[in-house]
């Protein structure tokens, strides 16, 4: 058998083509030196910007993106990313495959919310036009939370119109990362990834491997129909 | 409960000393009898398979078993490898069967196209120059015809190991499968694009009686074999150079090096 074939013959790259960071002893993000510069000067929120834009946010929506992503953070152990490897771990699953586990499920988590809210990013990316009726508030409990977040937002500098059209609250945050910069989708599904993975990381290192015992095994009940 | 509603399922209960699954009972009706196969349609909704289509799906997975840890998702799993953990590697490079692109997905989306096509011929679905026009006509309106072209070579081989196998065992005779051969002639004819490996697989696995819409299961267990085994020799390598690529063969395309506004503003 030829040890030559199609991948063999054919002229390929050489380099591997990287973005974001340059490697090196000084790694850079996107030019910024992070040792002496982005460690000194900036946070998290900041690094998680710069990495999904390319720049430093403004200084006018640091603020609020801290407050978005602090609002987009608590999922938890009842919702299924957090659920899934939480009981993946009580299983004596290894940690870090119940991170991934977790992290998988959070992604998907997230893009079926921004499905839910397709009509609404369109609108932000330029569409215009009034909230979508998808996008808007449902319950008093929901617009208290929103009350809650243009409070937390009080005296940032930044123009939402949308949040006087009573949207939901995950409408409002991503009004409100819309208005910071984050303006795809592909931008704002990967921050409600990173928002919520500390909180997923916390549950499961809250949770005792080989304790299923503990475990609600039957919540909730599935009735089987053996008709095929 | 109220606040927790039970869920319908068709696919198992665990009992005491026999377990219900996809309506059977696990040794009564399947132990001893069934092939994975068989298994794997019924997960799928599909119907029991034959030992006889157990063979011809042994036929496609054999020929889909091109498992060159160059080839992207098991590059992918080789890359996931890395750390010594093949369980691990095997999960994120099986993440592949989310894509149309590669993987079981394009199985799938083949068997709709077929199914699709069958459904709009109706009873002209077993005349070739009805599936020929129709063919054209798509084509003519610029439609992509999943289960056509192969990359980085100009005709997918495995299309050409499975025909003979399905030869061999007479059944390269199937209503699919002869359909089939009329759209992948006229396809070629028309834009130059060979049939490949997913589109034959779609036509075989039909002509065992599954619905395009039962074809969630059985494609990926056919995919299963190359994701293993560089999962398992990726694992078992844990190579250093795949952890980390030497910074000589890394071409970093990102902005040039410059000082954030903070650091500029300490700087006076």
């Amino acid at each position: 058998m030829s040890a030559e074939g199609p991948i063999d013959e054919q002229p390929w790259p050489e380099k591997l083509p990287v973005h974001v960071v340059e490697p090196g002893p000084r790694p850079r993000v996107h030019g910024y030196d992070v040792q002496g510069d982005l460690a000194r000067h900036y946070g998290l929120a900041d690094l998680l910007f710069l990495s999904l834009t390319g720049e430093l946010p403004p200084e006018d929506a640091r603020r609020a993106l801290d407050v978005c992503l602090l609002y987009l953070a608590p999922v938890g152990g009842h919702e299924a990313p957090v659920h899934a490897a939480a009981l993946a771990r009580r299983c004596e699953v290894p940690l870090g495959a119940s991170l991934g586990m977790g992290a998988v499920v959070l992604a998907e988590q997230a893009r079926s919310e921004l499905e839910i809210h397709g009509e609404l990013l369109r609108m932000l990316a330029g569409e215009g036009g009034p909230l979508p009726e998808r996008s808007r508030s449902v319950s008093e409990e929901d617009r208290a939370a929103v009350g809650r977040l243009r409070e937390a937002l009080q005296g940032v500098p930044l123009s939402v119109p949308a949040l006087e059209q009573d949207p939901g609250l995950l409408a409002a945050i991503l009004c409100v990362l819309s208005a910071c910069g984050l303006r795809s989708r592909d931008q704002l599904h990967a921050t409600m990834l990173a928002a919520r993975l500390p909180c997923l990381a916390g549950e499961l290192l809250a949770t005792v491997p080989g304790t299923m015992g503990e475990y609600p095994i039957d919540l909730p009940h599935f009735e089987y129909s053996d008709d095929g | 409960m109220a606040d927790a509603p039970a869920l319908p399922t068709r696919v198992a209960h665990a009992g005491w000393d026999e377990h219900g699954f996809c309506g059977y009972r696990l040794f009564g009706d399947l132990a001893g009898s069934t092939s994975i196969w068989s298994l794997l349609s019924l997960a799928g909704g599909g119907p029991r398979l034959s030992a006889g289509d157990a063979q011809v799906l042994d036929d496609i997975a054999t020929c889909l078993a091109v498992a060159d840890p160059r080839i992207w998702p098991l590059k992918v799993t080789r890359l996931a490898a890395a750390y010594g953990g093949a369980t691990q590697a095997f999960s994120a490079g099986s993440l592949f069967f989310s894509t149309s692109w590669v993987g079981s997905q394009p199985i799938v989306d083949a068997a709709h196209f077929l199914g699709e096509l069958r459904a709009a011929l109706g009873a002209r679905a077993d005349d070739p120059a009805a599936v020929e026009s129709a063919v054209r006509h798509r084509l003519q309106q610029g439609q992509h015809l999943p289960g056509f072209g192969v990359p980085a070579r100009p005709r997918d081989e495995r299309v050409a190991g499975l025909r003979r196998c399905l030869e061999r065992r007479q059944r390269a005779v199937g209503p699919h499968w002869r359909m089939l051969e009329t759209v992948a002639a006229t396809v070629l004819q028309e834009k130059g694009i060979p049939l490949n490996i997913a589109g034959a697989s779609a036509a075989a696995i039909l002509d065992l009686g599954l619905e395009p819409g039962m074809l969630f299961a059985i494609p990926i267990g056919l995919l299963l074999v190359p994701f293993l085994a560089n999962a398992y020799e990726g694992g078992q390598q844990a190579p250093a150079v795949l952890r980390r690529l030497p910074a000589t063969v890394v071409d970093y395309r990102g902005v040039s090096p410059r000082v954030s506004p903070r650091a500029c503003g300490r700087c006076g």
